[in-house]
């Protein structure tokens, strides 16, 4: 049914509800990309299997990722009149058990981490559930500020009612029905929301100039490739929360004008992509996308576009060739795509974490968005922590919180006792920061004073047996392997800095060549086209200042420091 | 005019200049490698970087493709600008050590030796040949393989190209020199037999019906000769400056000359033997907007003179006819999400309907194309702005869009009127059942 | 691929340009390659440069000219697979499969390729064989893995 009115929102509202706290037992399995690599899909068919066989009334759904895809794969039971029940690790033996204590009116307690008490909590305490914390008193959950992430594996992902019931889909309302485009673009701008995709851009600044730009035809592209290695945090939404995501679109298109959005995905990301295309179907029955949205006179669609497998179409001029079906070499700027875009037209770029702000900051309101974060930079960051850590995830607090906190008190700091020699922030552009440096705040201004960056948000902790020469060598490999060939300073000059760190790792170089290095690396910086180029020698030159020592070993030796290398 | 500091010089430059022409004007050489006078800049070299002040903020910007703004500060020969150069120059010459322009590049910028293990390239990647062959000669025979450090320039699997014309001007770019054509192309033209071998200035759109006599000596041949004479410069570039747009103007209307016209204003291009139609932006501008529209379903039947779709906006409707005769394969499905594409981008994205044509040969008789098209447009402006004066006093500007509310403000009896002398176009008898969008899903 | 079907994705994306990553990938998924005849026809049929279709063909790596193997078996050397251990697993792989990177076996039943990265990075080493990716790997689990691939391929 299409929603065409606040009685048509209020309706759908009520059957999400009645999805979310069912008359009879729901399970949901979590099926995004990590649960299926998990096995969450022979899991789902044991459960309809065993269904099957018994005859038990028993709901079979499925929820996206939470962004802790080592507790996958995750199980959610709902019972009527129960908080539901948040399983983790599960196993088909473990499954098996859960289904039998459900039909025997009972609550499993192996494996179950927390309860999920929204959007309303259930007001019987419930017996034998007193030892079992709320979501958000759970780890590792807790001391984050889940406000993006809130309904990503909690919810189905497909179903707008549930969506709905969450609050979703009330900033569109609000904003087709009470606000007019410059009203939707003066909170954007009130919020202070920077753009989260790695440049921290002003996103309402963007919009703003976009919206003023002459010309009939605009575009919104949704920046989901995601190359940074260690990110995910782009899929955890698209995979566990689709149409706060579209509802982000909708809501740029209307303030800049724009009738056209495109989700330019990872080629990598194949579930994803099927997964987006449903999505998208659901939100036209909905009447969420096409024409006449929520009733109004606003009419946008929405399409997905897969791309090749370069990392370079991450850039938002390359990408908008790669979209035009040209090879992904970035453009030369003067011309901004906010003036000349894709296809010539204003266009906006934007990444998936940015635009799904975009719903909570209409709902909630600028200010709401601005008391959240530091001075200058504003809201929630989804900080992916991976490596060599205890428990690796997507952790969503304010700007501003200290690095150390994150690594230690919530992702557990290193595992085995081991301390940590370096943590890179803002993968893959980011500078290895020395274990006794980590006392940081995590925002663009004091990243940048310590000449670090935060980036998309990824923090890679490397413990005492890691060999910084060689990690630094792999992110080479990395830059050489993706860079698009069009400028000297990145293709000759990084492609020599590999070839000069390979003879480092062997032994084979002197410490001249590390001035060589520093020489590539400042024209690569200062030189280059786009920021592939530019970046890429920030965490090489830096990790020569500040690991000299391991460098030394060796060229002179052509020996790790450490005693297993 | 717009007036700036080029090295503490005081210079002046009209809109649209590139920090770079100016520079050279002013009598300062930047060097530089991938710029051509007569091609867009590319900006991969990065030679010619240069300092620019805007605003208080100092940046590095290529100098080729910078546009000349107001009051910037341009420095074209700082300390880091030289030792950036010196490294650039170092890097092509470990990549191409024996070819004679990046030696004396390198020299010019005091680099006598590379520091790096050296390759053997004769190529320094700066794209004009690939530009050139597709841009300027439009052929596309040659284009750029790979990226980062395995990219070069090459034709599909290596093999020797059938697209090739043999015009040569890939060789005559390239800095280097090292951009030769295979010899086998031009064989291959001469060995056609005489009715069949074209002179490349046919081939590129110069000159409609020449074949060659000469047997590919061009060096010998009259009209080459006088090419060179006449414009001082190699062929390809005079090509360049007198193709025609692809698109123009009449009056106020713009006209695609890429595709057939009908005198309801329904236009129709021809796409791999099925036949693309949408509305014309004479029609777009007097209708304004589309906000909605009713289509016939996939499969009907059309014969030239039936109802083919209507468009609404502004309160008001057009019902345009079918051109041609055949069956409906296709409705564009974005202008159902979204059927103000159509008043966006009528002539591209907003096109409307695929026909698989009963008559090829006799729909393009009957329809406008090239000269005949611009003639009838132009004729339909006239009848159109004579018209509105007649029927409201109204004088419509020549020279500007009509504006975009002109629908709403004639009255529904003039509507009708300009629906019927313009647009109507049906025969007696029409059998097609048109429907909403939501009835089309 | 025959004329036909190409004529139909082509025609599927309404004959533009933009399209043609998705053609590729279209035309690639049926065929398990990108070949002269199948190029050549794309590029008339969008009426584009030959050598500008081959260009992107060569530029972005989902895309490939050589037969790619039934089996894609895609290893994933991001950063955090990389200190997880990926190496020991890429090199179990080369030796069980006894190719190297980029190449296919002589049956053409395998293929094997590094990717960066996919999206899996808590989950670090991960391999996908075509669609199905398998996660928390070390040298025993893809062995175990990789048997029981070769097995129901049999």
């Amino acid at each position: 049914m299409k929603i065409k009115n606040r009685k048509d929102l209020d309706k759908v509202k009520d059957d999400g509800m009645k999805s979310l706290f069912p008359k009879s037992p729901q399970i949901s399995i979590s099926m995004s990309t990590c649960g299926l690599a998990l096995g969450a899909d022979h899991l789902f068919q044991k459960l309809t299997e065993e269904k099957e066989k018994t005859g038990v009334k028993i709901a079979l759904r499925q929820t996206g990722c939470s962004g802790f895809c080592n507790l996958e794969p995750i199980l959610i039971v709902r019972l009527p009149g129960k908080p539901g029940l948040l399983y983790t690790n599960v196993t088909v033996k473990k499954t098996l058990k859960i289904l039998h204590d459900i039909q025997q009116k009972k609550i499993t307690t192996e494996g179950l981490l927390c309860t999920i008490n929204s959007p309303a909590s259930i007001d019987t305490p419930d017996i034998g559930l007193n030892d079992v914390p709320d979501y958000n008193q759970a780890y590792p959950f807790k001391h984050q500020h889940r406000i993006l992430l809130k309904n990503c594996g909690i919810i189905d992902p497909l179903s707008v009612p549930e969506y709905v019931a969450m609050e979703g889909y009330s900033a569109l309302y609000k904003a087709l029905c009470q606000m007019r485009p410059e009203d939707v673009i003066k909170e954007v701008v009130e919020s202070g929301l920077r753009g989260r995709g790695g440049a921290w851009f002003p996103t309402g600044f963007k919009w703003d100039m976009a919206s003023k730009s002459s010309g009939d035809e605009k575009f919104v592209i949704c920046n989901a490739d995601e190359g940074d290695p260690g990110a995910y945090k782009d899929r955890t939404i698209m995979e566990g929360n689709p149409f706060k995501l579209f509802e982000g679109i909708v809501l740029a298109g209307y303030a800049i004008g724009s009738h056209h959005g495109i989700i330019y995905l990872r080629e990598e990301y194949h579930h994803t992509f099927e997964f987006l295309n449903t999505a998208i179907e659901f939100a036209k029955q909905y009447g969420l996308l096409g024409k006449n949205i929520l009733g109004s006179e606003f009419n946008f669609s929405l399409n997905i576009v897969r791309g090749g497998g370069s990392y370079v179409c991450g850039e938002e001029t390359a990408l908008m060739d790669s979209l035009e079906g040209e090879v992904g070499d970035p453009r030369l700027r003067p011309p901004f795509p906010i003036e000349k875009g894709l296809w010539a037209r204003p266009t906006i770029v934007n990444n998936v974490e940015t635009l799904s702000n975009v719903p909570l900051i209409i709902q909630n309101g600028g200010k709401w968005f601005a008391n959240i974060g530091t001075e200058k930079a504003k809201g929630t960051k989804i900080l992916s922590v991976v490596g060599n850590v205890k428990h690796p995830g997507l952790y969503e607090v304010p700007l501003g919180t200290n690095l150390k906190q994150v690594i230690f008190e919530m992702a557990g700091g290193p595992f085995n006792g081991k301390s940590i020699k370096a943590v890179q922030v803002g993968s893959p552009f980011g500078t290895f920061i020395p274990a006794d440096k980590l006392d940081v705040t995590l925002d663009p201004e004091s990243l940048k004073k310590m000449g670090s960056m935060i980036g998309s948000g990824v923090i890679v902790v490397l413990d005492q047996d890691t060999c910084i020469v060689d990690i630094l060598h792999h992110l080479l490999t990395f830059f050489v392997e993706e860079s698009c060939g069009k400028c000297v300073p990145c293709r000759e000059g990084v492609s020599r800095m590999e070839e000069l760190m390979i003879e480092i790792y062997n032994g084979r170089a002197t410490i001249n060549d590390l001035n060589l290095l520093n020489e590539l690396g400042e024209t690569a910086r200062d030189f280059s086209l786009c920021a592939l180029g530019g970046g890429a020698p920030a965490p090489i030159l830096n990790g020569i200042k500040d690991f000299k020592k391991d460098f030394e070993a060796h060229i002179k030796t052509g020996k790790c420091l450490l005693p297993s290398k | 005019m717009i007036t700036f500091t080029i090295d503490d010089k005081k210079v002046s430059a009209e809109e649209g200049a590139t920090v770079f022409e100016v520079a050279r004007e002013a009598g300062i050489e930047i060097p530089h490698l991938c710029y051509h006078k007569d091609m867009e800049p590319y900006g991969g070299c990065r030679l010619c970087m240069v300092e620019i002040t805007e605003n208080g903020f100092t940046r590095l910007h290529p100098s080729c493709a910078f546009p000349v703004k107001k009051n910037i500060i341009v420095k074209t020969d700082t300390e880091r600008l030289r030792k950036g150069r010196k490294i650039i120059a170092e890097l092509l010459l470990a990549r191409c050590p024996n070819v004679d322009s990046v030696i004396n590049l390198a020299e010019s910028l005091g680099v006598k030796e590379a520091r790096f293990k050296k390759m053997d390239s004769d190529c320094v990647l700066c794209g004009q040949c690939v530009r050139v062959c597709r841009n300027v000669a439009k052929v596309g025979a040659i284009d750029f393989i790979n990226r980062g450090k395995k990219r070069y320039v090459g034709t599909p699997f290596d093999l020797p190209s059938d697209e090739c014309i043999g015009c040569g001007s890939c060789h005559y770019v390239c800095p280097t020199g090292s951009m030769n054509m295979e010899y086998e192309n031009v064989l291959r033209w001469r060995n056609l037999p005489g009715t069949l071998r074209k002179c490349r200035y046919m081939r590129m759109g110069f000159i409609p019906h020449k074949l060659c006599p000469n047997n590919f000596q061009c060096w010998n041949c009259e009209l080459d000769q006088r090419m060179e004479d006449l414009a001082k410069t190699h062929p390809i570039f005079i090509l360049k400056h007198s193709r025609s747009e692809e698109k123009e103007t009449i009056g106020h209307f713009e006209i695609r000359l890429d595709r057939f016209y009908h005198e309801g204003h329904v236009w129709v291009k021809r796409i791999n033997g099925l036949m693309r139609l949408g509305i014309d932006d004479f029609t777009r501008q007097i209708l304004g907007t589309v906000s909605d529209m009713r289509l016939p379903f996939i499969d009907t039947v059309l014969e030239p003179g039936d109802t083919l779709f209507e468009i609404s906006g502004n309160e008001r409707t057009l019902l345009m006819y079918a051109p041609l005769g055949g069956k409906i394969i296709n409705i564009n499905p974005d202008i159902l999400d979204n059927p103000s594409l159509v008043n966006m981008a009528p002539y591209e994205r907003g096109w409307i309907l695929t026909v698989e044509p009963l008559d090829i040969p006799r729909a393009s008789r009957e329809l406008l194309s090239g000269r005949s098209a611009k003639e009838w447009l132009k004729l339909e402006s006239h009848k159109f702005h004579e018209f509105i004066k007649k029927e409201t006093g109204t004088d419509l500007p020549l020279d500007k869009p009509i504006p975009k509310d002109f629908a709403k403000t004639v009255s529904k009896d003039t509507w009708k009127k300009i629906h019927k002398i313009f647009f109507i176009r049906k025969k007696k008898k029409n059998n097609v059942k048109l429907f909403r969008i939501e009835d089309i899903h | 691929m025959e004329k036909e079907k190409i004529e139909k994705i082509v025609n599927k994306h309404r004959n533009e340009k933009s399209a043609i990553l998705a053609i590729l990938h279209e035309v690639q998924a049926e065929d398990n390659q990108l070949n002269t005849e199948s190029l050549r026809y794309i590029a008339q049929l969008l009426d584009v440069p030959y050598a500008n279709v081959y260009g992107l063909v060569t530029f972005y790596s989902a895309f490939s000219t050589d037969k790619k193997g039934k089996t894609l078996v895609r290893a994933c050397d991001g950063i955090s697979c990389h200190i997880s251990g990926a190496e020991e697993v890429v090199e179990a792989l080369k030796s069980k499969l006894n190719i190297e990177i980029g190449q296919t076996t002589w049956d053409e039943a395998f293929g094997l390729e590094k990717v960066r990265c996919l999206g899996l990075c808590s989950i670090s080493p991960n391999v996908s064989f075509n669609d199905k990716t398998y996660s928390n790997l070390n040298k025993e689990k893809i062995l175990e893995i990789l048997q029981k691939v070769m097995g129901d391929s049999k």
